[in-house]
């Protein structure tokens, strides 16, 4: 994989997002966006996420992660995606 | 004990950084933690610390809460730092604990389960609903999971399974349908509703359940496909147009116009019926008393030739749509000198009305059923008759030779648990015979 930084992360998924999710182009999505309240993300936008992180990014995402936590921003997911390779913001 | 909550979220900040951890104070009894670049020694030290529940902290982020212990970390160095922390900070010291997924107890937890499933299932969800699906099936109590949230307690989610009799090969399988499944909002991320969907089906599977099936929706397919689960079958919604005021209404804005439009229209709805022909080979008429055992010796004989179906005695009939809380269904019955011969039951509410169930010792006799169907609607001044048929059945047939037209279709899933391969069941070529009647959400 890439090097990667926060920003280049963000970056990729924000771009994910506003291809795939039309709410998403719509509202508009910044770091702190609240994905799943403001409905951008729903449980199948979840598997939708989860299948283009673990191809983006390289890694395998465990059903324990797919909690709020880890999807509830722009911020949230980048951190989780860092995380899983081993560095911290 | 530090005394005010601004010295002791100062003390945990600077504890945390002892320990190679950035602190963010959250919400009130919330502490999130985010490692530090070169902190990897304490992410065996979060292991250690927070045992079950380590994934959390590998995000790098956790949630404390009262009851953690660190009974583990007696040989690392941080100990005792961290331990001050947590005795500093009692209210804030316990990692969160991944969800918690249990039974629950129809009775005893009757007040909470209905509060939950009337906030976020529907506001239909009401007590008389409950009583009645989930107390007083006649093919058993319903079975319920919750998942809660470890630090609080609070469910956050609810999965329900009602029994069924499937009839299989001669044989009749205890089977389940799934119901009320439904995850409070800030929890909708996939995850809680994997671990609740998961645990129904284990224990369903493991207490010798044959057959489990669901019709889920847009958001529950997400969670099957996670579980490899995927739809067998689809439930294609057959429509009829008796009346066309409806959509002239919708489309002309002149009333006067509209009205001839429509005259013109139902006439012509009206002459392509009647080539459909009602029958006298039966006497059909409404069924104004709750079924009676001639139900259950009939259903007894027309059901094998349906292939797996669910058991349709005349306790369940009459539980299922006479007793129905909140749903007015009518019977239809279909008899030859005396002897019944089949039925229909149907739900018509204002300009609607749905085929809910349809069953028979022919096709012939059932296809007279539905005919006398189309005629007391359009009497009503219904607009369309539909009957939500599986893709797959051979009864669908019936439905296009009286002129009803395949409209949307939405998924179905069909499950052989374990119990059922093991014992070699005949699955009847795998033919089900579903309809809106055997669903229950």
């Amino acid at each position: 994989m890439d090097q990667i930084t926060t920003g280049s992360i963000e970056q990729r998924i924000h771009a994910f997002l506003l291809d795939k999710f039309p709410l998403a182009r719509k509202a508009g999505v910044g770091r702190d966006t609240a994905l799943l309240e403001k409905g951008i993300l729903d449980s199948l936008g979840i598997l939708d996420v989860v299948s283009f992180l673990e191809t983006e990014f390289s890694i395998v995402i465990g059903d324990e992660e797919l909690v709020p936590e880890n999807f509830q921003t722009l911020g949230t997911l980048s951190s989780f995606i860092l995380k899983k390779n081993g560095k911290s913001e | 004990m530090i005394p005010s909550s601004a010295h002791r979220g100062r003390a945990i900040v600077d504890e945390a950084a002892n320990l190679g951890l950035k602190i963010h104070l959250a919400q009130q009894n919330s502490v999130k933690f985010n490692f530090m670049n070169g902190i990897g020694p304490y992410v065996s030290l979060a292991d250690s610390v927070l045992s079950k529940s380590t994934s959390h902290f590998h995000e790098g982020r956790s949630v404390v809460s009262p009851s953690f212990t660190i009974g583990a970390m007696d040989s690392d160095p941080a100990r005792k730092s961290l331990q001050n922390f947590v005795t500093a900070e009692p209210n804030k010291s316990v990692p969160q604990m991944a969800n918690l997924v249990r039974r629950a107890e129809v009775h005893e937890e009757k007040a909470t389960l209905m509060a939950f499933l009337s906030s976020y299932l529907s506001p239909d969800a009401d007590e008389a609903r409950y009583e009645w699906l989930y107390c007083k099936n006649p093919e058993g109590m319903a079975r319920v999971w919750v998942v809660c949230e470890s630090r609080t307690g609070m469910i956050i989610g609810v999965a329900a399974a009602f029994p069924r009799r499937i009839h299989c090969g001669g044989k009749e399988v205890r089977g389940y349908v799934l119901g009320d499944f439904c995850i409070h909002p800030d929890h909708r991320s996939l995850g809680p509703a994997l671990a609740l969907q998961k645990r129904s089906l284990e224990d369903l599977s493991g207490e010798g359940a044959g057959f489990v099936f669901d019709f889920p929706s847009t958001s529950m397919l997400a969670i099957y496909k996670r579980l490899r689960i995927e739809p067998q079958e689809s439930v294609i919604r057959f429509a009829k147009p008796l009346r066309a005021d409806r959509q002239i209404r919708q489309r002309i804005p002149s009333k006067a116009a509209g009205r001839t439009l429509a005259v013109a229209a139902n006439a012509a709805f009206r002459l392509r019926d009647a080539g459909l022909g009602r029958s006298n080979a039966w006497t059909i008429s409404e069924e104004t008393e709750p079924c009676g055992e001639e139900f259950t010796l009939a259903t007894q004989r027309w059901v094998p030739r349906m292939g797996l179906c669910a058991r349709r005695n005349a306790d369940y009939l009459n539980w299922r749509f006479l007793q129905h809380p909140q749903r007015r269904y009518q019977f239809l019955t279909a008899r030859k000198d005396g002897r019944l011969c089949g039925f229909l039951i149907y739900h018509w509410a204002g300009e609607d009305a749905t085929v809910v169930d349809l069953l028979g010792e022919e096709d012939a006799v059932c296809k007279a059923l539905l005919v006398e169907t189309i005629a007391i609607m359009r009497g009503n001044g219904v607009n369309t008759v539909s009957a939500p048929f599986l893709s797959s059945h051979a009864g669908r047939e019936i439905l296009e030779d009286c002129g009803f037209k395949p409209r949307e279709s939405t998924p179905v899933i069909l499950l052989t648990l374990p119990w059922a391969a093991n014992r070699q069941v005949d699955q009847g070529a795998n033919c089900w015979y579903l309809t809106h009647g055997d669903r229950e959400s």
